[in-house]
């Protein structure tokens, strides 16, 4: 081999290899970058799933909360429509005992429950129209005498109240006073009435351990 | 003297190629690089698409998953009410007599 020859061979070896060395690198680099952009690739995927599936969750589990509470009320509804009808039936049944001779002996007893609670020597009772002749004074004084201990002048008050039954037992200057009509002990005993009530429908007999 | 140029020459050749096919290799190089970058700007972009896709049709497959919920608690609801109305149909002349009761002043 000639010098000349020698020379012209070194240099297209060292340019072979650098030509070699050069595609190499973009290769390499190549290879990297497309290595960076899968995992680039894969963490937006899962972020944007991710983010998603929280907010997918979250209006799905703020639903189920909305739904259940949507049923609660409605549960709550139901027994207030079974507790309402109960109430119902009995005021309609409050409206014909009126007329019922048994009627006296619960008009009495509520006059007696007023008159023991007001402890007065004279009392005026206020009855609904037509209702006075359910009252026989001296059989009530007698009764309130023997639940007090004491005498008590009763008379019957020339006005009437507006109620369904039951009476409003005053003293003589009308400063103290029950309201024992049928209204009034509704709207007064609402409370333990309905919760009467409710215990009574809606109480599940439960075994405690 | 006439060879002795002409072998200067042809090394001056040598090189003038070889210095050609370096600044080809590098021009193929410099597309490789962006060939690269543009392939890894795809495969990002594409990724990005999909998962929003999805995205959307989880965010889509909300309305089934509610209208089930809605459907599951309605029945549930409407099962306990029904068990809570039977059962109080039993009892009801109880709280009646009890109502009747209070009001009367019998307890």
């Amino acid at each position: 081999m000639s010098g000349l020859t020698n020379i012209i061979e070194i240099i297209n070896t060292k340019t072979a290899e650098k030509e070699k060395e050069i595609l190499k690198e973009a290769e390499a680099h190549k290879t990297q970058k497309l290595k960076d952009a899968q995992t680039k690739a894969k963490q937006a995927t899962a972020s944007i799933t991710s983010k998603a599936e929280i907010e997918a969750n979250a209006e799905v589990s703020r639903y189920e909360a909305s739904a259940k509470l949507k049923a609660k009320y409605q549960l709550l509804e139901a027994k207030e429509a079974l507790i309402k009808d109960v109430l119902s039936s009995a005021q309609k049944h409050l409206e014909e005992l009126v007329k019922k001779k048994a009627y006296e002996r619960i008009l009495e007893r509520l006059i007696v429950d007023a008159a023991t609670a007001l402890e007065e020597p004279e009392l005026e009772i206020v009855v609904p129209k037509g209702h006075a002749s359910n009252i026989e004074l001296k059989s009530v004084e007698a009764a309130i005498a023997k639940a007090t201990g004491q005498k008590t002048k009763l008379s019957i008050s020339k006005e009437d109240v507006r109620a369904v039954g039951g009476a409003i037992v005053r003293n003589k200057d009308s400063t103290r006073w029950v309201d024992n009509t049928f209204e009034a002990r509704l709207e007064r005993l609402d409370g333990e009435i309905r919760d009467t009530i409710s215990t009574t429908l809606f109480e599940t007999k439960e075994k405690k351990e | 003297m006439c060879a002795a140029h002409d072998e200067i020459d042809q090394i001056h050749e040598s090189e003038k190629a070889a210095k050609h096919r370096i600044e080809e290799a590098q021009k193929k190089a410099r597309k490789i690089h962006e060939d690269a970058d543009e392939e890894a700007k795809m495969i990002i972009e594409a990724a990005e698409k999909e998962a929003k896709n999805s995205a959307t049709r989880m965010l889509s497959e909300i309305e089934s998953r509610k209208v089930e919920i809605e459907s599951s608690v309605f029945k549930e609801t409407e099962k306990t009410i029904k068990k809570i109305q039977d059962a109080a149909k039993k009892k009801r002349d109880d709280a009646y007599q009890a109502t009747l009761k209070i009001i009367l002043g019998e307890v």
